[in-house]
């Protein structure tokens, strides 16, 4: 069975992303233990770094591909009529890569190098 | 060897899958489910939960990185009623997709799989799930 066939893949990447994701969870509580954000400014330089935003920048797509396999296999598990399904598949795309449009909108504009 | 009477009660019981007509009891109401199926549903409950919290994150995070009035603006949406019982939502919602997908994680590595384990280690989650929740919310809501 090949690897994307099987399922694996969407396996895989769920797993992928869900270490990423509580990784960059830590890091963030173990940020705010020791460092308070008291103003905008202090908050809003916390992107200017490229290394920072594309690191945030990737939390985000790995959220919308562990939201897209999670999602998928709720459609999967409910929605039993073909047209509907497809349909509704295209949408959670759609939804899922406008998100991350949108994000990377948010982040980028704030890069200073 | 098969008489004719088995033969007939298997066709018959053939038509009726094929049909669909077995019977079905699948009120969830009324079926008493094991720790294991809770902690499982709630999991996907949690995750179709965040899932639907990702433009209101989004919208957060743009206008609190735009201008001092959209972070201010981002503030008193957060620090309104309606805002923290967002955010209470979000957190047991977080807490239990965390707790809960680190059980599914270590089931993949065959830990805590037997059916015994299996089950005091769902409890395990819930009561995880409980004491962190209720630590977060005080700590970052309350």
């Amino acid at each position: 069975m090949s690897w994307q066939a099987s399922g694996y893949r969407a396996w895989f990447l769920q797993r992928l992303s869900a270490i990423y994701i509580v990784a960059c969870l830590f890091v963030v509580i173990g940020f705010l233990l020791f460092n308070s954000i008291s103003s905008f400014y202090s908050w809003q330089s916390l992107f200017y770094a490229p290394v920072t935003n594309i690191l945030v920048l990737l939390f985000f797509i790995a959220i919308m591909v562990h939201a897209w396999v999670g999602i998928r296999d709720v459609i999967l598990d409910y929605v039993h009529n073909a047209i509907a399904r497809v349909l509704m598949l295209n949408l959670l795309m759609l939804f899922l890569i406008s998100m991350a449009v949108w994000v990377s909108y948010i982040l980028f504009t704030l890069v200073k190098l | 060897m098969t008489g004719r009477a088995d033969d007939l009660f298997y066709t018959y019981i053939q038509m009726n899958i094929i049909k669909n007509k077995r019977p079905k009891n699948l009120n969830l109401l009324k079926i008493r489910m094991p720790v294991t199926a809770v902690v499982s549903i709630l999991h996907r409950v949690s995750g179709i939960v965040l899932f639907l919290s990702i433009p209101y994150i989004l919208w957060l995070l743009s206008n609190s990185l735009n201008s001092v009035e959209g972070f201010n603006y981002a503030l008193s949406i957060v620090r309104s009623d309606f805002g923290k019982f967002i955010s209470i939502v979000l957190l047991w919602a977080i807490t239990h997709h965390f707790f809960a997908g680190v059980r599914f994680l270590l089931l993949d590595m065959d830990i805590a799989i037997s059916r015994y384990v299996a089950l005091k280690a769902a409890w395990l989650v819930q009561i995880l799930v409980v004491i962190t929740f209720v630590t977060l919310v005080f700590k970052v809501v309350v």
